[in-house]
């Protein structure tokens, strides 16, 4: 045999440097705190540092392309949904510098997870091998997993595992679904298997439908689609609110790359049953995480459902398949990160180690009302966050919803447009259950700084970014529309 | 001789043969060994009335870290095997990959060891 080549320029090590950046971080952060006990300060400098670095590393990349053997796929989806994971994870990294001390926060390996986790996402956005898409699930998963468990109250024991269960669940699923068709088509890679599969006309289809339905219940548990969310409320009432909120950015993003990847091409078959089971699911995942929302007594919980039926409604993006679709999607979640960042921010700075208004929630829907009277710059904060959420013009949300409901009026999924139309309305009234508990009751405590317990310098600049953003999301939406497209396009989705 | 699977059956027959002849081995030489008159004493639970229960496969929690550390090395062999094998073949490149892989385990067997996970019983 000749021996292996050995080319530099070939393995285009451009495409996996963000990667090799995040998990020489975490490694730099794990052996320093083997020498030198330092505080967290230090470690959350180092780990922005890191991301801003892989952030860069990022925008070296030139051209589309692939690398390392044409295992890593660094198209312009892989791009957005890179810079998507490492802004959001630089926005909520800063929320560990808390006022009070939380136990997790002393561990250099807290920090070490966040890199591993946020390179195993990265990985699985950038690649179309399905071999790498579960290693980097894995990997992103199972130090997510540890980060929850690490809050260390027991509520996020029970949190971790669960999500460990279902998430070890989902695992053992996607591997069945890549095995099927590994086996239609005989190859891992998406784009392999889309030449196979289109070559043949979609014969096999009993096989395709089989691994088809292994593939939406594996990554439904990770975009908590319905009837796999059952995970999500207990999950995020169990982790901190920070990881919380990142739980409903990141691990999506991820996930809908994924899916968009894979569901694309098979969602245009003839006969149109793939897009119809990513219809009823889609629908299904909006209108019930909707109405479960609407019942809820915590803040968090009823963000977390918020959250399942805002997956609902990006999931809209991936059946209908046209660009149009497909950006308002990355737009979408980018609106939707900056919100959650804000609302989930909110429930962080106003968190005391011990619960001091209920049994059971940290956060009740009571400990907030009269908040404008005591504490009138957070309750308006708040108030936006959750306007935004809502989908009231002109915050954030809103024109990611008016993109897709146009996509979905523009490819004639009329009656998915109404659905969606329709689940907004009722979304509000659960947003705006927390609005009037803010500015209609009468506050039940006199002294407004409990909405600030938490609080310190890099908690409330995260937060001003997260409302300035929202507010002037009028103005941004165009560059970053034009962003996106220019990048969906040219990786022709 | 020329049978394409030989070398398959060949190893299975040998590792089942190297199973059996370690394990029976090993116990018979760990009986032989064992200091059997002071081990009744030590491991007697001090109990008053009821006879205590003998159980035989008595194993400490303790040995989960060896296990891990044990799978470390145990991987790391089983990739530079083939890559000895093929050494020529891959050339300068398998040869910077092992190094690379070899160096991750390393940085993972150097935080196993400061954090305590060599010693019996101080896991800090």
């Amino acid at each position: 045999m000749e021996p292996v080549k050995f080319d530099l320029v070939a393995l285009n090590l451009n495409t996996i440097m963000p990667m090799l950046i995040t998990l020489g971080g975490a490694l730099f952060i794990l052996i320093i705190d083997l020498f030198k006990k330092l505080d967290k300060q230090f470690y959350v400098t180092v780990s922005m540092a890191t991301m801003l670095l892989a952030i860069y590393a990022i925008f070296q990349i030139n051209s589309a392309g692939r690398g390392f053997f044409d295992v890593m796929l660094v198209d312009g989806v892989a791009v957005i949904s890179q810079l998507i994971i490492l802004g959001a994870s630089v926005l909520f990294m800063p929320l560990a510098l808390t006022g009070f001390r939380f136990r997790e926060f002393k561990f250099a390996e807290y920090f070490a997870f966040f890199l591993f986790m946020i390179a195993g996402f990265q990985f699985m956005v950038s690649t179309d091998n399905l071999i790498l898409i579960f290693l980097g699930l894995e990997t992103g998963s199972l130090a997510l997993y540890a980060l929850i468990a690490m809050h260390n109250r027991q509520k996020s024991l029970e949190s971790a595992l669960k999500y460990f269960t279902m998430g070890a669940f989902a695992a053992g699923l996607f591997a069945f679904g890549s095995m099927i068709f590994y086996g239609i088509t005989g190859s891992v890679e998406i784009g392999q298997m889309k030449t196979v599969i289109e070559g043949n006309n979609f014969s096999n289809m009993p096989l395709i439908l089989l691994g088809t339905a292994f593939m939406i219940a594996a990554l439904g548990f990770k975009l908590s689609i319905v009837p796999f969310h059952t995970w999500t409320p207990d999950v995020y009432e169990g982790a901190s609110a920070p990881l919380a909120g990142y739980m409903s950015i990141v691990p999506k993003i991820a996930g809908f790359v994924v899916a968009l990847r894979f569901f694309d091409f098979l969602a245009m078959a003839d006969d149109g049953v793939v897009q119809t089971l990513l219809w009823i699911a889609a629908v299904a995942t909006m209108t019930i995480g909707n109405i479960l929302a609407l019942v809820q007594d915590g803040v968090k919980r009823m963000l977390a459902y918020s959250s399942v039926s805002h997956a609902g409604f990006v999931m809209t993006a991936i059946l209908m398949g046209t660009t149009q679709a497909h950006v308002g999607m990355f737009l979408y979640w980018t609106l939707f990160l900056f919100t959650n960042l804000g609302a989930f921010a909110m429930l962080w700075i106003s968190r005391h180690p011990s619960k001091q208004f209920d049994i059971r929630y940290d956060h009740p829907f009571t400990k907030f009302s009269g908040m404008v009277k005591i504490n009138p710059v957070a309750a308006v904060m708040m108030a936006i966050f959750m306007l935004s959420l809502a989908g009231i013009p002109p915050f954030a949300v809103y024109w990611g919803k008016l993109y897709l409901i146009g996509a979905a009026i523009n490819s004639d999924h009329l009656y998915l447009a109404l659905i969606m139309a329709i689940n907004s309305a009722i979304a509000v009234y659960y947003y705006l259950k927390l609005v009037v508990f803010m500015f209609l009751k009468d506050p039940s405590q006199n002294d407004g700084t409990i909405y600030n317990m938490n609080g310190t310098f890099p908690l409330r600049l995260v937060l001003i970014v997260a409302a300035v953003f929202v507010i002037a999301s009028i103005a941004t939406i165009e560059p970053l529309s034009a962003f996106i497209q220019t990048h969906v396009v040219a990786s022709g989705f | 001789m020329a049978h394409p699977y030989f070398g398959v059956f060949f190893l299975v027959v040998f590792t089942a043969i190297a199973f059996i002849a370690t394990t029976t081995l090993s116990a018979f030489v760990g009986k032989k060994l064992a200091a059997r008159e002071t081990e009744k004493l030590k491991l007697s639970i001090y109990e008053c009335g009821p006879e205590t229960s003998l159980q035989p496969n008595k194993i400490s929690a303790q040995f989960y870290l060896y296990a891990l550390l044990f799978i470390l090395f145990d991987v790391e062999i089983i990739f530079m095997f083939p890559w000895a094998v093929d050494f020529k073949i891959l050339g300068m490149f398998g040869f910077i990959e092992m190094v690379t892989f070899i160096f991750l385990l390393a940085v993972g067997f150097v935080y196993a060891w400061k954090k305590g996970a060599l010693e019996w019983h101080s896991m800090k």
